[in-house]
């Protein structure tokens, strides 16, 4: 490995890989070095591992990322104008939709969607339907 | 705080029973997924233990806007 490419390395790994990521890269590389010699671009093979590496070292920090830190929904509290504002418009465009729908889509606190949908309701600008079997 | 008249906090050992709900809690199990129960004497499900929540029942939402 050269040192341009270690020093790359070593900017984007500030940890242990996990054994899974040594083998994604592993392969690539190998995938790439064969790639190089049938084509005869020995020259180019170098600049290709850089480019290459980083990419795929980039798309599985990405990866772990996504898997190690779940997001969390902040379901926060807006004025209930606002609140019964978006959940009309959201209701006009999803005919149909459940409560939880409301809740989780416009990350509104599941107490003021209830009682906007419940004053929209009494206003006639919904029609709540219960589920029946 | 939600008004009384849209929240309830049954004693224990009370069922509640629903056609759709759902629960927004802090941790659930799923037990014996394998080894399905019987809900009724025509339903099976599985058992789920809940960690403080709430459940919601829901309902289907419509707009009576005329398009």
């Amino acid at each position: 490995m050269s040192s341009s490419r270690k020093s790359g390395f070593e900017e984007y790994v500030s940890y242990r890989p996990t054994p899974e990521m040594l083998a994604k890269i592993q392969e690539t590389v190998k995938e790439i070095v064969e790639e190089c010699v049938d084509k005869k671009l020995e020259k180019a093979l170098s600049k290709l591992l850089d480019e290459k590496l980083e990419k795929v070292i980039q798309k599985l920090l990405e990866e772990k990322e996504k898997k190690t830190e779940p997001k969390i929904v902040t379901l926060e509290k807006i004025p209930m104008e606002e609140a019964i504002k978006r959940i009309e418009e959201y209701i006009d465009l999803h005919q149909g939709c459940l409560t939880s729908d409301i809740i989780y889509d416009l990350a509104l606190d599941p107490d003021l969607v209830i009682q906007a949908l419940k004053k929209l309701e009494k206003d006639k600008s919904v029609r709540g339907e219960n589920i029946d079997s | 705080m939600t008004p009384k008249s849209f929240s309830i906090s049954p004693d224990p050992d009370t069922k509640v029973n629903f056609r759709a709900a759902t629960a927004h809690v802090r941790d659930a199990e799923i037990y014996n997924h394998d080894k399905p129960i019987y809900l009724s004497s025509r339903h099976r499900g599985i058992r789920v233990k809940l960690d403080i929540g709430y459940i919601l029942i829901e309902r289907k939402w419509f707009s009576t806007k005329k398009k």
